[in-house]
């Protein structure tokens, strides 16, 4: 065992100095022969310790740097109008870039909530183009057709799809998916339930359609997993 | 986070065998069972036949009801009130670690000179242990000039087990809250250490805060709320009331008896708290063969407590043997 004058404590012989003080050893005495036994024994794996790096404040502050840009952006297209609601697409953009994509990836989203989550938030961010583009030509909602036509119900048909086949293929941790089929059925039924509660005069076959598959396929999920789609109902619902 | 994803972790690493538990999983008694077991498979495949059972399950055994038990449930007497109240505690400053890294430092004394030095001052080794830590923290904000306004608490928990025997290996501990305010004296630090476990190391104190929890949990807001809610809601509750509530935290798990046939193969039982978010400085400690090692992990640079925790163990007369992992 090494010898620390300065704390007064005997420091392990792998050490070249004190772990309390910092101070270098170079005096050895002399200890139990039981503690000279174990100390050889006693490993750790090495921890280095790297300074902070620019990687993690961008992390942190991540939010309100995206909020700023936000800001900014509104403030110049309000200042300098031009006819043209820019910045309403760059708040698009900043929502999903930040909602589906930055936050995935910093908490380490698995995929089966990423495919609920950036389902919904893609949903969101092309309803919200057409708003901006509506609002743009004609002054007001009138013009939102095309994202409730087509590209919602698309996205959400390649979301229920790909969900049931990691379901039927995922043998072990299949009833993670769940909650994302759950969530992108629900979402499934909204343009169609739009149509007809707003009597919006818009071209609805495909939405028609996509109301009734995934009603049936919510339904053929269920009962085919009854017992693990009960269980996970309880778990995260409490249901 | 999803429990069913890191509940339990096990990693090795020369002669050493680890296992990280996430503490709603289990606390220190059910841990060491588990790691006892997981030894003991170890060992049988080299051939050491296990007949002691003490601390220990086979593990071909089937798992029985009760030891999944939720003994909080059971205790509860949904009479009593909580009697203390968290209060915002001082915070150790320093520069932080990145990626959540822990400076783990292990000191290994004698456990018959600790004893005796605790018994020599009237104190037990947890009282006199937790005593050290407020001093060392008090020392620290005393040299460096820090705010005395807000209290050091160091928070030390109890196996609720000696109130209440259960055969449940889930968690099953409850917190007291030592209170330090100012003083840099370690005698009187130690005496009103000593006062204040014999105030909350009792069965009404326990029940309080046992009755305050087993109540929310069942709460019917509380049970019918979803749990993406529930996790987002309680995230923000436990910044708002719980972070700030302690210092630091001494743990001691007390002797370890693992089988009497390990002793041969086991040289050394290491017990060490993981990072936390808010708690910069935690210690640890845990007894068997006849040597204390007490841990004390960071997730600072700095290595101010620590240091004085140790110096003040060797300054009271005992011969603390020290190692790490990091060498900075
Ligand atoms: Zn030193």
């Amino acid at each position: 065992m090494k010898y620390c004058r300065n704390c007064k404590v005997n420091v392990n012989d792998r050490l070249v100095n004190c772990p309390l003080c910092g101070s270098y050893l170079d005096e050895k005495v002399e200890s139990e022969k039981s503690s000279e036994e174990v100390q050889s024994r006693i490993t750790y794996p090495i921890l280095t310790v790297e300074s902070k790096n620019s990687k993690n404040f961008l992390r942190k502050n991540l939010l309100p740097f995206f909020l700023v840009a936000g800001a900014v952006c509104i403030a110049i297209n309000w200042i300098i109008y031009s006819g043209t609601l820019w910045s309403g697409y760059v708040l698009v953009g900043l929502f999903g870039g930040y909602f589906a994509v930055m936050n995935s990836v910093y908490q380490k989203r698995r995929l089966y909530s990423i495919l609920g989550l950036s389902g919904l938030i893609s949903c969101i961010c092309v309803l919200g183009i057409d708003v901006v583009k509506s609002l743009e030509t004609q002054g007001n909602l009138s013009g939102v057709a095309v994202s409730i036509e087509y590209i919602i119900p698309g996205i959400l048909v390649a979301i229920i799809i790909a969900t049931d086949i990691f379901i039927i293929a995922n043998k072990s941790k299949y009833k993670y998916y769940f909650v994302s089929l759950l969530l992108a059925s629900i979402l499934a039924l909204l343009p169609q339930l739009f149509i007809w509660i707003l009597r919006l005069n818009l071209i609805y076959w495909f939405t028609f359609s996509l109301f009734f598959f995934s009603l049936l396929n919510l339904l053929v999920m269920i009962i085919a997993y009854r017992k693990t789609f009960k269980q996970e109902m309880l778990r995260k619902f409490n249901l | 986070m999803d429990s069913r994803h890191a509940g339990i972790r096990v990693t090795y690493f020369d002669y050493r065998i680890s296992v990280d538990f996430f503490h709603a999983v289990t606390d220190g008694s059910g841990g060491i069972v588990f790691l006892n077991t997981l030894v003991g498979a170890y060992l049988r495949l080299k051939g050491v036949e296990i007949k002691d059972k003490e601390n220990y399950l086979d593990d071909r055994d089937k798992p029985r009801r009760e030891e999944a038990i939720d003994s909080f449930m059971q205790m509860a007497d949904l009479k009593s009130p909580k009697l203390a109240k968290d209060v915002v505690s001082f915070q150790i400053p320093g520069q932080r670690l990145n990626n959540f890294s822990l400076i783990v430092i292990n000191g290994s004394l004698d456990s018959q000179q600790l004893y005796n030095k605790a018994k020599e001052k009237n104190v037990t080794i947890t009282q006199l242990l937790t005593a050290v830590i407020a001093w060392a923290i008090e020392e620290d904000r005393r040299f460096f000039g820090y705010s005395k306004k807000r209290p050091v608490v160091v928070s030390v928990p109890a196996n609720l087990r000696k109130f209440y025997p259960t055969p449940s290996l889930r968690n099953f501990v409850s917190i007291m809250s030592i209170h330090s305010n100012g003083t840099t004296d370690f005698d009187s630090i130690l005496k009103t250490v000593k006062e204040q476990f014999a105030r909350q190391n009792t069965m009404e104190y326990f029940m309080g805060t046992i009755n305050f929890n087993v109540k929310s949990q069942r709460n019917f807001l509380i049970k019918i709320c979803p749990l993406v809610l529930k996790n987002i809601i309680l995230k923000i509750a436990f910044e708002k009331y719980g972070a700030k509530a302690r210092t630091s935290t001494i743990s001691n798990l007390g002797i370890v008896t693992p089988p009497k046939e390990f002793n041969d193969h086991v040289c050394r039982y290491e017990f060490i708290l993981g990072p936390q978010k808010r708690e910069m400085v935690s210690f640890s400690c845990c007894t068997y063969l006849n040597k204390t090692v007490i841990s004390a992990s960071r997730t600072i640079k700095e290595s101010g407590v620590v240091r004085l925790f140790f110096t003040k163990l060797a300054q009271l007369g005992l011969s603390v043997d020290v190692d790490t992992n990091c060498d900075i």
